[in-house]
């Protein structure tokens, strides 16, 4: 994708909007996303065992610590 | 290539990751987790300038890597770039992967996942290289967007952190 000749600060201001609109229901959407996966971790899954538990899960946490990771070394290569 | 990058990375954040669990700091750690990964994820997500990913300038100096051979070249980047410590990261969620580090609580396991962040940073940086230089991009605007595609992308799993996070948190103070 390029920017179109002459007006690349509005193309870019363009595409931060857009961005921005998606994001309003995506952050929120993530945040819920996060919570729920641990309080579902710690209970062991409970569609399946029906065991409610306080508390989440470290391993949950873990995990996406290894995968933020992996994430942020791929794409730091885009960094200008 | 892989390896040269993978390695220093694993040992860098074994040696790291032993340090911070020995320290009595868990839980704390996950409520920083918390406040962090809403702060920055919000600003990231939703494209804000500020406040800016926490860090580092430095970049590599040329001489380091000019005239050298392809194994030296290859251990002073794996060495530098692959741990990710010492250089430039526009992305928030570095920053991030030290209090998850801190969090996990115990020995064994500190180092442990502290081990596998080192090694998915290292090959994920190497795997990158290896794409650029096998399609180089030339496009200062597409390279602009990508890089703001992939800020947002760190913003909103930083904020699913932040929400895994509170909820451990709160199981541990509850």
């Amino acid at each position: 994708m390029t920017a179109p000749a002459g007006r690349p600060a509005a193309w870019l201001a363009g595409a931060g909007t857009a961005a921005r609109s998606w994001t309003v229901i995506a952050a929120p959407a993530a945040l819920g996303a996060g919570a729920g996966a641990a309080w579902l971790a710690a209970r062991g899954w409970p569609a399946v065992r029906g065991l409610p538990e306080a508390g989440g899960d470290v391993r949950l946490l873990a995990a996406m610590a290894i995968v933020l990771a992996a994430g942020n070394g791929y794409a730091k290569a885009y960094s200008p | 290539m892989l390896a040269a990058y993978a390695l220093p990375a694993a040992a860098v954040w074994a040696v790291l990751g032993l340090a911070l669990t020995s320290l009595p700091i868990g839980t704390a750690a996950l409520l920083a987790t918390v406040l962090y990964g809403a702060l920055y994820g919000t600003a990231e997500s939703f494209g804000l300038s500020r406040p800016r990913a926490p860090g580092r300038s430095w970049q590599v100096p040329q001489d380091s890597v000019i005239g050298a051979g392809s194994r030296r070249r290859a251990l002073v980047w794996g060495s530098i770039l692959g741990p990710g410590f010492l250089t430039r990261n526009p992305y928030a969620g570095f920053g991030a992967l030290l209090l998850l580090v801190a969090g996990v609580g115990g020995l064994a396991s500190g180092l442990t996942v502290a081990a596998l962040v080192g090694v998915a940073h290292g090959t994920g940086r190497a795997l990158a290289l290896l794409r650029d230089a096998s399609s180089p991009q030339d496009d200062p605007f597409a390279l602009l967007l990508r890089s703001l595609r992939w800020r947002a992308l760190d913003g909103l799993a930083l904020l699913a952190i932040a929400g895994a996070a509170a909820v451990t948190v709160a199981g541990r103070l509850g």
